[in-house]
């Protein structure tokens, strides 16, 4: 078994200190050691953000690609091979503003992978415009009169897509989250993990402390994540209290189980040769 | 003498509304000629609509190589009196229109004043009516009455037509083939016409595949190992997303319709990135939603392969017809100076066997590849002798095994090698962990803005263009070495300009073809040596800019002295190509 250390790489993450991506990657770095993952058979995938530097810094395979696309990246290299654990690593601009439509259709395709959204309810690496996440009337470089746009609710999203795992975690309770993070990762379909993420340079509203007065537990309340339509009522949940943990979760074949090609195996280990000739024939 | 014009040649085009089975009818009937040892090659045309408007498909044949569509029109097989009205002028004294006057009475001499060619008359609607078929099997009638008008053997026919709807169900298969005999029967036993050109089987000809130029594509990918096929719906490139769906399963192969084309060509360079050969094809519009994952694969250098089908632009243009107008588009698209390579494959031979090898390029050099189509070629039935497979070896370059990177202490995913190609491991092989990385970054995949590492791995990924130049094949001449006149064209304008040619060289003009197939990089010294044999030049391209020209003018300060351009949405057609390039001559 590697230990967290041992996943440290020689790059050091450049984020701001206090940064709630700090809590993220360490929970992320604990999941894998902690679940026994060999390093080379993990993948981590990422678009563009502060978020996205994160594979950088876990000494497992990543692919560090552009806006917005993380997800189909993903999707393409964890149907090439299905032996790999793939993780994916976006943030709220990167999954939910200009990657919208890729996390609907990779939500409802149900691929096995676990998507992590640092959400910090900003755009942080651009030095501070509003995102899709942020709250109505939040005033930002882009809004300096406040946002005049609701805020996207991803969970539900989620849930409308048919999710098989949504849940929510909070960047200032990192025991709770590493264990969302390890749950998501043995999860099989595509896990969400959107995580409140306060950014300490650019977002003075949603801090560390205002998340602290909101987030409750809901496995501490009692809650049981098995009932879509109460799901939704928990995804709804927002400004006075904001729930963390798993809102839903369904047992359903991931997406690769129902792909023919991969019954022979994972794609990268099936011979290269074929004979193309009775496929030729039939155009006689 | 008229192109085209051998004994044995003939132009047949069936029209209607879509809906009324015209590309049904015009793929039985190619791949009927053929199965009679004769060559074909066809053009289909029809507007973006599901039901009405008017669809035509033109079947050439010939008892020697065919490689462009003629304008002119022996028998029209009219299923309605637009088809007439639409493609009068392609027809001549001699040409024969079937025609079911019975349905609609019409008097050709005054509705058409001037109208060359015979009306046949044939009860196309009775026929059906009688034996009790659906309306829509007036196409498999008049078939049968075509090949009775050019004394053909019905048992052709009837063999393409039981292959076509046997797959279905048996039933389906006999109906149609007693319609078909009862259209052939109806010409042959009226006698009511006369037979004006009579078509002859060939005898011990070689067994031939008949393929559009996407097929080819597809067979050319499957080949090379494709594993990964993603693509979203989009005219002329859709067909290849059919086909490679159809076989999912018997060829090991994922294919996914995905949300849109930026996930399209983003999941492949995930599929690529993981060791799977991954493809995707696309028109213009697409392309352009693909351009940032260019950049991507560019700077990850992850192998991808790109199949451009070209259809008029800009914008959604004319969304089912053809033009040769995104080669510049496609030479620079994306931000960011990289090295690519661009190709065009004139037929269909050209589309598989060199699709085959741009999977292999992109892998070799781990770079983004472009094989440029068009309407015209990706749509088009060509006869061909089945592709001969031997040789064709799959190369997956620098690729490393477990075995190999054990025995590498610091292994670094872009090192900085000689031929700027660095060996490349696979996520889930042990002692290969890296970052693929879109921003730049150091030999480590570790993002790094020091400018003397960027200049370094900028170098290191363009010194490729040492090795690959090697690999770039010069443009091809066809017809004589030397020519007081070259028809200087690319992509798959070389069918028609071959044609052409062949026509002028009947007449005794003295004229050859000089055909680039490679784009990008570009090939200078060879295209120099070539340039120096040549006298007068004649550019011919389906686009409105000479974007041939253009790329010449920009590499070699040469041009072309002459242009023909044609940007109607349209191929180039023989006898009017022959004629413009026989008045720039001279």
């Amino acid at each position: 078994m590697t230990a967290a250390d041992e996943l440290r790489t020689r790059t050091i993450p450049d984020w701001c200190p206090g940064c709630g991506d700090h809590a993220i990657l360490m929970c992320v770095k604990g999941a894998i050691a902690e679940l026994g993952l060999d390093p080379s058979k993990v993948l981590i995938v990422s678009g563009i953000g502060c978020s996205s530097k994160l594979p950088h810094y876990v000494k497992t395979y990543g692919f560090h690609s552009i806006h917005g696309r993380a997800l189909p990246v993903a999707t393409g290299a964890k149907l090439a091979n299905h032996d790999l654990h793939v993780i994916v690593i976006s943030g709220d601009g990167d999954c939910y503003g200009i990657g919208m439509g890729h996390f609907i259709h990779a939500v409802r395709r149900n691929v096995n992978l676990t998507l992590i959204v640092h959400d910090n309810q900003i755009y942080g690496l651009t030095t501070g415009q509003t995102s899709p996440t942020s709250d109505l009337g939040f005033k930002t470089k882009t809004t300096p009169g406040g946002s005049i746009e609701r805020a996207v609710m991803p969970l539900s999203l989620a849930l409308g897509a048919g999710g098989t795992f949504v849940s929510r975690g909070f960047a200032g309770d990192p025991k709770h989250l590493k264990e969302l993070v390890k749950e998501a990762i043995t999860h099989k379909g595509l896990s969400l993990v959107d995580v409140l993420q306060p950014c300490v340079t650019f977002n003075r509203v949603n801090t560390f402390a205002w998340y602290r007065e909101r987030v409750y537990k809901l496995a501490e309340s009692g809650y049981v994540p098995n009932d879509r339509a109460k799901a939704f009522d928990k995804a709804m949940e927002w400004e006075d209290k904001i729930p963390i943990g798993v809102i839903y979760k369904e047992e359903k074949p991931p997406f690769e189980e129902s792909v023919p090609a991969l019954a022979a195996g994972p794609l990268v280990k099936q011979p290269y040769q074929r004979d193309i000739r009775p496929l030729m024939e039939r155009f006689i | 003498m008229e192109s085209g014009s051998g004994a044995n040649t003939l132009s047949v085009m069936i029209g209607g509304e879509a809906g009324y089975g015209i590309m049904t009818a015009g793929e039985i009937l190619a791949r009927c000629f053929s199965r009679g040892g004769l060559h074909v090659h066809t053009d289909v045309e029809y507007p973006s609509l599901i039901r009405g408007g008017h669809n035509t498909y033109q079947v050439c044949i010939s008892d020697r190589d065919i490689s462009g569509i003629l304008e002119r029109v022996d028998i029209l097989i009219a299923l309605d009196d637009t088809t007439i009205k639409e493609h009068r002028k392609e027809l001549r004294e001699g040409s024969q229109i079937l025609f079911d006057l019975y349905e609609k009475p019409i008097d050709s001499k005054k509705d058409y004043p001037g109208l060359k060619g015979e009306v046949v008359p044939i009860p196309l609607n009775e026929i059906v009516k009688d034996r009790k078929g659906d309306k829509v099997m007036r196409n498999t009638v008049a078939m049968g009455a075509c090949i009775g008008l050019i004394d053909y053997d019905f048992a052709y026919l009837e063999q393409v037509i039981r292959t076509t709807f046997g797959k279905k169900n048996a039933e389906v298969a006999n109906a149609n083939v007693e319609s078909a005999k009862a259209g052939y029967d109806f010409i042959i036993d009226k006698g009511k016409c006369s037979v004006r050109k009579r078509i002859q089987p060939v005898k011990d000809a070689p067994k031939r595949i008949v393929l559009t130029g996407n097929d080819a594509i597809a067979l050319g990918a499957l080949q090379g190992g494709l594993r990964w096929y993603s693509a979203y719906p989009m005219t002329p490139a859709s067909s290849i997303l059919h086909l490679m769906a159809a076989n999912e399963k018997s060829m090991g192969i994922i294919v996914r319709q995905t949300e849109d084309e930026i996930a399209a060509a983003t999941m492949a360079i995930g599929a690529n990135h993981a060791g799977a050969r991954g493809m995707v094809a696309t028109s213009g519009g697409g392309f352009c939603l693909m351009t940032e994952s260019l950049g991507l694969a560019a700077m990850s250098e992850t192998p991808m392969v790109y199949v451009l089908s070209q259809r008029p632009g800009p914008s959604t243009g004319l969304a089912t017809r053809t033009e040769q107008c995104d080669l510049q588009f496609a030479l620079d698209a994306s931000q960011g100076d990289f090295v690519r390579v661009v190709l065009a494959p004139g037929d269909v031979n050209e589309a598989f066997y060199h699709t085959f090898n741009a999977l292999n390029l992109a892998e070799k050099y781990q770079i983004p590849v472009i094989v440029i189509s068009d309407r015209y070629l990706s749509e088009g039935l060509k006869s061909a002798l089945p592709f001969d497979l031997e040789g064709m070896e799959i190369d997956r370059g620098k690729l490393l095994t477990e075995e190999q990177l054990a025995k590498i202490d610091d292994y670094r995913r872009y090192s900085d090698t000689d031929d700027g190609i660095s060996p490349r491991s696979l996520p889930g092989m042990s002692g290969g962990i890296f970052v693929a990385n879109g921003d730049d970054h150091n030999e480590m995949g570790e993002t790094n803005e020091d400018p003397e590492v960027r200049t370094k791995l900028m170098d290191k990924r363009f010194r490729k263009l040492t090795k690959l130049i090697d690999e770039i094949p010069g443009p091809a001449i066809y017809g004589p070495a030397d020519a007081d006149a070259t028809i200087v064209t690319w992509g798959s304008a070389k069918g028609p300009c071959i044609e052409a040619m062949n026509t002028l060289l009947e007449k005794g003009r003295s004229v050859n073809v000089m055909h680039f197939m490679y784009l990008k990089p570009f090939p200078r010294k060879l295209v120099l040596e070539q340039l120096k044999k040549t006298k007068l030049t004649i550019g011919v391209e389906n686009n409105r800019t000479s974007q041939l020209d253009r790329l010449m003018r920009e590499e070699l300060k040469i041009g072309v002295d002459k242009k023909i351009r044609k940007y109607d949405g349209r191929p180039f057609f023989v006898e009017p190509l022959a004629k413009r390039i026989e008045e720039v001559i001279g």
